[in-house]
């Protein structure tokens, strides 16, 4: 197993009380293997990856485990935490033209990293940055422009290009296609498949993502994230097919190829949960024991969970 | 009624060398009473510049806008300002379209209170209707917008439209910054709306699956202009254009067995951006991949493949024959 999370919390404080980000995940994830992470906006998804990576900010109160090879992550210390950053773990953030540096061209942020991690020197640093753009399908001589020069997809294939940087045998990929078009949205479907599933051996990916059509496409075992908690998981076809958990369900069929039938209410805040099950205000099959007995993950078959009472 | 004849938009730049850029290059559509029409295609294509020059946001520099037998175009201020109510839109993004230091109370009874239509005490029943007619609660009244998440944004977005009884609402990409779920809700909203009110819509989006399930019609915008316009069952039934084919093929369906098939690798990965004021020849000439020789050379004219459909394509003749599957789960590229 190349990492496996156990019971991980992240509170954060605030003057209403606690923001309970993530409360309780487990998960794990094989060596290869694409996980994808699901979940509305708020659910949680965003924090756990920045929790793996340790990129959170100081006022995050963090417990549990998370076993990277073993490792504990969460009590490294900071000098050992940077080498697994990067080299081991790399993260690709959500909107490049944030995350991106506006003042450094492409290729300078790409060398940076490779000089920073790998030691190298200036001149080999930028011709492999040249490489990496080429890999990821920008091609080498745009390796001096600005992100402010490039499109969308353009920005999105260099950060994945800095992701890459130190060939890490985990990337975590935070909303790899959101605000892309369609067309540039399969492009970069494919290029991740390329970057993960087409090298020897093949890279593991953390696939965090509100898009249903790309977990399909990519991942091959799913999370379901409602309320800062794993809902449901399990093999990807396996929970397309036979989606056990309501909200599972009700995110696949609020899909606008699946005919966009609405939930009612809204996503709870993660200051107030509701007591007993979080989804069961909005929940069609809740019955009385579902509002104060929180409900535990109970395996339905083989590698699929279902929080939930009745499903 | 909407009718827009051949509008265009020739944006300019720079004071010491004019640049110019034709962004809209001749679009006409038509669009029924009560009737939603659905104006699809990437970023940059120009569908966002249609939908703010139908409200007069931006004015054209050629064609008309005709609403209801009215020339918009010609419109003077005055008069305009009195059609203006009827015509609505509702943006893309719900929070730059609210006043942060206003609460929502006072958002929605602005437009009472600009039109004349209700004072005082009134405004208050009216606005308390309002937001009870989008689902929402009173007491979301007297928050900030900052306090509300987005979906419950959209949804006091479009209260404010409705507050003046419109007749023509246009909607540019109101889901695009939603989740799946609340995209769910804000669109069954609008449509149930649209069922109660009777207006006419023009729905602008870069998702086909939401378009599809919004319109009564289709049009696919492409660099500027109209590529293909049909019914909503003869755009996804039989696509003609190599554009929209595309465009439905690049659909990933939540289904992990369709999902694997995608293939769209064979359109030319060029940003719309480049090239735009090339001479002569169709403008998807560098991204189709059924490029000839008349592509080159002549720009081609819509023409009427099917009753009710029209597309702009010089060899969609030759091209294979779709039954494409409803969801778009075959790629035919």
């Amino acid at each position: 197993m190349l990492l496996k999370i156990t019971n991980l919390r992240v509170y954060f404080k605030s003057a209403d009380g606690f923001v309970k980000a993530a409360d309780g995940v487990d998960l794990e994830l094989y060596p290869g293997e694409i996980l994808g992470l699901v979940g509305e906006t708020g659910s949680g998804k965003t924090v756990l990856g920045l929790a793996i990576t340790r990129l959170l900010p100081k006022t995050a109160a963090v417990s549990g485990e998370v076993l990277y090879r073993g490792q504990n992550l969460l009590a490294l210390p900071e000098e050992e935490m940077r080498k697994v950053r990067g080299r081991q773990v790399s993260m690709i953030f959500q909107n490049p033209l944030s995350s991106l540096n506006p003042a450094l061209s492409i290729g300078e942020q790409i060398a940076e990293v490779l000089r920073e991690h790998q030691g190298l020197k200036r001149k080999a640093a930028w011709q492999r940055a040249g490489e990496l753009l080429e890999l990821t399908g920008i091609p080498a001589k745009w390796i001096r422009s600005y992100p402010h020069e490039l499109s969308g997809g353009m920005r999105q294939r260099a950060m994945i290009a800095i992701g890459l940087a130190c060939a890490p045998s985990l990337l975590i990929a935070d909303e790899p296609t959101r605000g892309l078009d369609v067309t540039i949205q399969v492009q970069i479907v494919e290029l991740l498949h390329a970057v993960t599933k087409g090298v020897s051996p093949p890279r593991s990916m953390l696939l965090i993502t509100h898009d249903l059509g790309v977990a399909a496409a990519l991942t091959d075992r799913l999370a379901v994230m409602y309320a800062g908690k794993i809902v449901e998981y399990g093999r990807t076809g396996e929970v397309f097919r036979n989606p056990r958990h309501p909200y599972t369900r009700a995110l696949l069929d609020s899909h606008p190829s699946n005919g966009l039938i609405a939930t009612k209410g809204f996503s709870p805040s993660l200051i107030n949960l509701p007591p007993g099950c979080s989804f069961h205000p909005r929940c069609k099959k809740a019955r009385k024991k579902c509002a104060h007995e929180p409900p535990l993950v109970q395996r339905i078959g083989m590698d699929h969970g279902v929080r939930c009472f009745y499903a | 009624m909407l009718e827009v004849v051949g509008i265009k938009k020739v944006f300019t730049s720079g004071i010491f060398c004019r640049r110019s850029i034709e962004v809209v290059r001749g679009v006409s559509f038509r669009v029924n009473k009560g009737q939603t029409l659905g104006l699809v295609g990437e970023s940059g294509c120009g569908k966002t510049t249609v939908g703010k020059m139908i409200v007069r946001l931006i004015e054209p520099t050629a064609g008309r806008i005709l609403f209801n037998g009215i020339e918009l175009t010609r419109l003077d201020p005055r008069k305009l300002r009195k059609l203006r109510p009827k015509i609505q839109i509702i943006f893309q993004d719900p929070d730059m379209a609210f006043n942060p230091r206003w609460k929502i109370r006072d958002s929605l009874g602005e437009p009472f209170k600009l039109n004349r239509l209700a004072r005082g005490k009134e405004i208050i029943d009216r606005v308390l209707e309002l937001i009870e007619t989008v689902g929402l609660h009173p007491e979301h009244l007297n928050r900030y917008p900052f306090e509300l998440s987005g979906g419950q944004l959209q949804r006091v977005a479009l209260a404010r439209v409705l507050a003046l009884q419109p007749e023509l609402i246009v909607a540019d990409e109101p889901t695009s910054s939603l989740d799946v779920s609340v995209q769910a809700q804000v669109l069954t909203l609008l449509k149930e709306l649209q069922r109660r009110f009777q207006f006419t819509c023009v729905f602008i989006s870069h998702d086909l699956n939401v378009a599809r399930w919004m319109s009564d019609r289709i049009a696919v915008m492409y660099r500027g202009k109209i590529v293909e316009e049909g019914k909503t069952e003869s755009i996804f039934g039989s696509p003609r254009h190599p554009y929209t084919r595309a465009l439905l093929g690049a659909i990933l369906v939540p289904d992990p067995e369709a999902g694997r098939t995608w293939r769209v690798a064979s359109l030319n990965n060029v940003s719309p951006e480049v090239n735009l004021e090339k001479a002569g020849g169709c403008s998807f000439q560098d991204r189709c991949p059924h490029v000839e020789k008349i592509c080159r050379e002549k720009e081609p004219p819509l023409t009427v493949p099917a009753p009710d459909h029209r597309v702009a394509c010089h060899r969609f003749k030759d091209l294979v024959p779709v039954q494409a599957n409803v969801t778009g789960k075959v790629c035919f590229l």
